[in-house]
């Protein structure tokens, strides 16, 4: 691979962006700025999978920022992967962006929006290609600040404002913990680059574990871990649509990314207990993600929340490879670690498309709350075929992709079920993980349900259309993809095999990507195109012979039905909420006004409050406020006083120092 | 030959199941009761009508009950009934989350016709079936142990050689399952399938507005998954009837689901229907109990 390849791509990505700056008439600095990150993520993506993917690694030495380390592009299979990920995403988000961004025409910082989602694009392949620390804390750093600035693209909105601050401050801790653990690597083995890293093992077990904790915070707040996961529900809903299908489908799995390149590559065998811990997170993420995600009525938070679950679901099967790993069951280590990068894609894949739909139902409805929404199958039945692709795939409802991801990590978790002893931690993600997924059937019958089918709740609701080609085209590709790679997986699980060799027992490949016997996922989408087929045209030929005739919804022999009286997705969301009221904790209010005897109005209220952010993150928020209200008594502003604070530095310094 | 026998007696075993069970909840309450054919009569009828079709539903709820039956038919193909050799193996976790399939679409035409009985029907199905998975993929995980196979027709049908066949964990797995067909076939405890009161339903209130040929559908679909749930439970039950011959095994395939069905009449006649929100509690029951079979694979 030619060596200057790497600097045509970032022109390419940052030439339309700075292009789009100058342009005057923001319809051409839109279709120029996305337009260019689309071409780009689309040669960055065919030189990945052509050159790349094939010739790995590939190694391209970069100038070195600072005169004592060297810099290179690393690129292994693992690399190449998530590069896929990210141009494949790219390319589609920016396509999508050229009819979205619209609605950002009227305002002046709207124009900055190709640039920056040009540099997160670019900043995340750079992330994950960085063979050395430096560009890879550089690549990190870009990537967050071109996707804060991306939140707060809504500044005018005191939201926006607050999702942005709390997601700044969550990307900075995390950033804090990835620097520290890189630091502990540096001084245990006197090298900046990764291949460095790898030859020398820490041998000190507390500075590997610290280490290990250190990254784990780094990585799981940028990956949306559990108890890191708070500023997700409100980055992604305030950031526009384009831009949360990028942050949610691609760059929290920049976290993974780390987490797996820290695990299998950089810290060489680290103990079970590593593993463990990444299993209970994956379970804890995913159950508490979907259980929060069930009870939302803002679309986009909801899709935030199963961010989270999802990275749950990621985790289980790469914390569960760690720890077969650790315990000497190479075959289902291989398994779960291919099932947990699978996962990475198909839920870029379904996670993305969901927010595209979303956008089109906030462009077309100009709301997020799905309680005011309903019937939009017959306004946007393109978005709603879409939509409900990416939602059964999303349930993981086979044949499509997320069922294929999650049954490949269900055959690791049985393959480590199968060895001697301590099946039972295995046993219990199984059955987690199948809660996990009918719960999310629950959450995603609700979304589609409320706001696809039924009647509109609301004037905006019924008058919503389909969105542009630019915006259509990206949807229909994401659906396709998410039926297709549930019907042939294998395309993408003989390259993770490949990827993940390192892990292959001595005996040879022992476990195969797709089972043999009784899972072929191609028959048996074809047995149910055959049997839903055939029925459908029996239902045809009967229905023509007996008639078919349109009336209205039975309403137990009352007419004047209305729209209100549909089921409302708090009603729908009700059963679960009450099992599970007493981990998501509804605070009801209700407030009646009366007038003499007569009651005029009912205010019912019901709010929740994720458990940790309210018994964690705002008590230890507060201490460091007041903290820093005690601390600003050091500076009254008396010159005198500041010159005396320097004459008792110097003469500390003198006592301290000779 | 063999796959269009295999489907053709679950079609008919299906609606002779429900005939069965609702003879022996009419016997045991001193009633006369329909013949146990009658629902054969029901479907003949509903096939040869017309439907009324919501002016609410979209294309979802046309293609609900084509979907329901066709999956189901599906996973029948994956099942034994009479024999261990079935048309289309499955591995035990692609079955249990093709069973999600018919569920999504039947669940979202009950809320695509905008009536508030589709939409409680609907979601009291789908948080039954949610909390009931961690139960099934354990049960299923214990059946897989005892008959060392991935697919479910080769997990229910073997004993181990040598081996006395009604093990303490073969009985739990086979209790266990058996909650798990009252729970997901909308029986009594957990449904009453019975019952006039659209606010007590829980399957019933979601087909409410489906009429005619897809009304038909979907009964023969409940009729399906409940062969289904019958013939695993009856298979861990008695594994050697599925190694008879042919001609043997195809009577005593319909002598077990006969059977199975007045159990569950029984159970019904027995019983009343529980209060919602105890149904949590009875599917973490099943889920303890399926946890104890496994642990018992572990103890011995």
């Amino acid at each position: 691979m030619p060596s200057a390849l790497p600097y045509v791509l970032a022109a390419t990505f940052l030439v339309p962006g700075i292009l789009a700056l100058l342009i005057r008439d923001p319809c051409r600095s839109r279709v120029v700025g996305f337009g260019g990150g689309a071409v780009a993520s689309f040669l960055g993506l065919v030189l990945t999978l052509v050159g790349a993917m094939r010739e790995a690694p590939v190694r391209i030495p970069l100038p070195a920022p600072v005169p004592w380390a060297a810099s290179e592009l690393f690129l292994d299979g693992l690399s190449a992967f998530f590069l896929v990920l990210v141009f494949f995403i790219g390319f589609l988000v920016s396509v999508y962006a050229i009819g979205y961004m619209k609605e950002f025409d009227a305002r002046r910082r709207g124009q900055a929006a190709p640039l920056l989602l040009n540099l997160l694009l670019l900043s995340m392949a750079f992330v994950v290609s960085a063979g050395d620390m430096l560009s890879f804390l550089l690549g990190w750093e870009a990537m967050s600040l071109a996707s804060y600035f991306l939140v707060v693209l809504n500044h005018e909105k005191r939201e926006a404002r607050q999702a942005g601050l709390i997601y700044l401050i969550a990307t900075h801790i995390g950033t804090g913990g990835i620097l520290l653990a890189f630091l502990f690597l540096v001084q245990t083995t006197g090298s900046f680059s990764f291949n460095g890293f790898a030859t020398v093992p820490i041998s000190d077990p507390a500075i590997l574990c610290a280490t290990f904790w250190f990254a784990l915070l780094g990585f799981g707040t940028k990956a949306g871990v559990f108890p890191f996961h708070i500023w997700l529900p409100y980055a992604h809903p305030e950031a526009p649509s384009p831009v949360s299908a990028v942050m949610s489908g691609v760059m929290i799995k920049m976290g993974i990314y780390g987490i797996v390149r820290f695990l299998f590559y950089l810290l060489p065998s680290p103990p079970a207990s590593f593993g463990a811990t990444l299993l209970a997170l994956g379970l804890l993420s995913g159950v508490f993600g979907v259980l929060y995600a069930i009870v939302q009525h803002d679309l986009k938070r909801l899709l935030a929340f199963h961010s989270v679950e999802n990275i749950g679901i990621i985790l289980i099967g790469i914390g569960a490879a760690s720890l077969c790993q650790a315990t000497g069951r190479p075959d289902a280590a291989r398994l779960l670690l291919v099932g947990g990068l699978f996962h990475v894609l198909n839920h870029a894949t379904f996670k993305a498309l969901l927010f595209l739909g979303a956008g089109a139902v906030l462009q077309g409805t100009h709301t997020r709350n799905i309680e005011k929404l309903g019937g939009l199958m017959r306004g946007m039945p393109l978005t709603g075929v879409a939509f409900l692709a990416g939602s059964l795939a999303i349930s993981a409802v086979p044949p499509f992709n997320g069922f294929a991801s999650e049954f490949t990590i269900y055959r690791g978790l049985w393959a480590a079920v199968g060895g001697a002893g301590t099946g039972g931690i295995y046993l219990a993600a199984m059955a987690g993980l199948a809660l996990i997924g009918g719960l999310a059937v629950v959450c995603f019958v609700k979304v589609v349900g409320t706001v696809f089918l039924g009647n509109a709740r609301s004037a905006q609701a019924s008058a919503a259309r389909d969105p542009s080609v630019a915006m259509e085209f990206p949807m229909g590709t994401l659906a396709l993809f998410c039926l297709g790679l549930g019907v042939f997986p294998s395309i993408v699980l003989d390259r993770l095999m490949e990827i993940t060799s390192f892990l292959s027992s001595a005996g040879g490949p022992a476990s195969v990507a797709v089972p043999a016997a009784g899972g072929k996922p191609f028959t048996v989408a074809i047995a149910l195109a055959i049997a839903i087929g055939g029925l459908w045209l029996l239902r045809t030929f009967l229905l023509r012979r007996n008639g078919q005739r349109a009336g209205g919804t039975w309403g137990c022999g009352f007419p004047y039905a209305t729209p209100r009286m549909q089921y409302t997705a708090s009603s729908f969301a009700d059963p679960i909420l009450h099992v599970f009221r007493g981990i998501l904790r509804p605070h009801t209010t209700r407030t009646e006004r009366l007038s003499g005897r007569f009651l005029l109005e009912v205010e019912h209220e019901t709010h929740f409050h994720d458990l940790l952010e309210n018994g964690l993150y705002l008590p230890v928020y507060r201490l460091f406020v007041r903290a820093a209200f005690q601390a600003r008594r050091l500076h009254p502003g008396y010159i005198h006083l500041y010159l005396g604070y320097i004459l008792g530095a110097v003469v500390l310094l003198l006592v301290f120092f000779h | 030959m063999k796959f269009v026998a295999h489907i053709t007696l679950f079609i008919l075993l299906g609606p002779l199941l429900v005939g069965v069970v609702r003879k022996t909840k009419a016997f045991l309450s001193c009633r006369q009761g329909a013949s146990v054919f009658q629902p054969f009569l029901d479907l003949w009828k509903l096939f040869r009508r017309g439907i009324v079709r919501s002016t609410s539903a979209s294309w979802v709820f046309d293609l609900s009950a084509p979907v329901v039956l066709g999956a189901s038919l599906v996973l029948a193909a994956a099942t034994p009934l009479w024999s261990r050799e079935v048309p289309l193996p499955m591995h035990f976790i692609l079955f249990l989350y093709l069973m999600a399939l018919p569920r999504f679409f039947q669940t979202l035409a009950g809320l695509d016709t905008g009536s508030a009985f589709g939409g409680l029907g609907s979601s009291r199905e789908v948080a039954v079936s949610a909390m009931a998975e961690p139960a099934l993929i354990l049960s299923f995980c214990g059946l897989a142990y005892l008959g060392g196979a991935d697919t479910v027709s080769g997990m229910v049908a073997v004993v181990p050689p040598g081996r006395i066949p009604w093990r303490p964990e073969v009985i739990l797995l086979a209790g266990t399952m058996f909650l798990l067909l009252l729970a997901e076939n909308a029986r009594i405890p957990v449904d009453d399938p019975a019952t006039h009161l659209e606010l007590t339903m829980i399957h019933e209130a979601m087909v409410l507005d489906h009429a005619g040929v897809d009304l038909a559908m979907i009964q023969l679909a409940s009729g399906v998954r409940l062969v289904l749930f019958s013939a695993i439970v009856s298979g861990i039950l008695f594994p050697q009837a599925l190694s008879l011959p042919t001609f043997l095994a195809i009577p005593a395939a319909v002598v077990k689901v006969v059977l199975s069905g007045a159990l569950i009449g029984a159970v019904e006649a027995g019983m009343a229907r529980m209060k919602l929100s105890r149904v949590a509690s009875y599917l973490l029951i099943a889920t303890v109990l399926a946890a104890i079979a496994l642990s018992v694979r572990y103890a011995g």
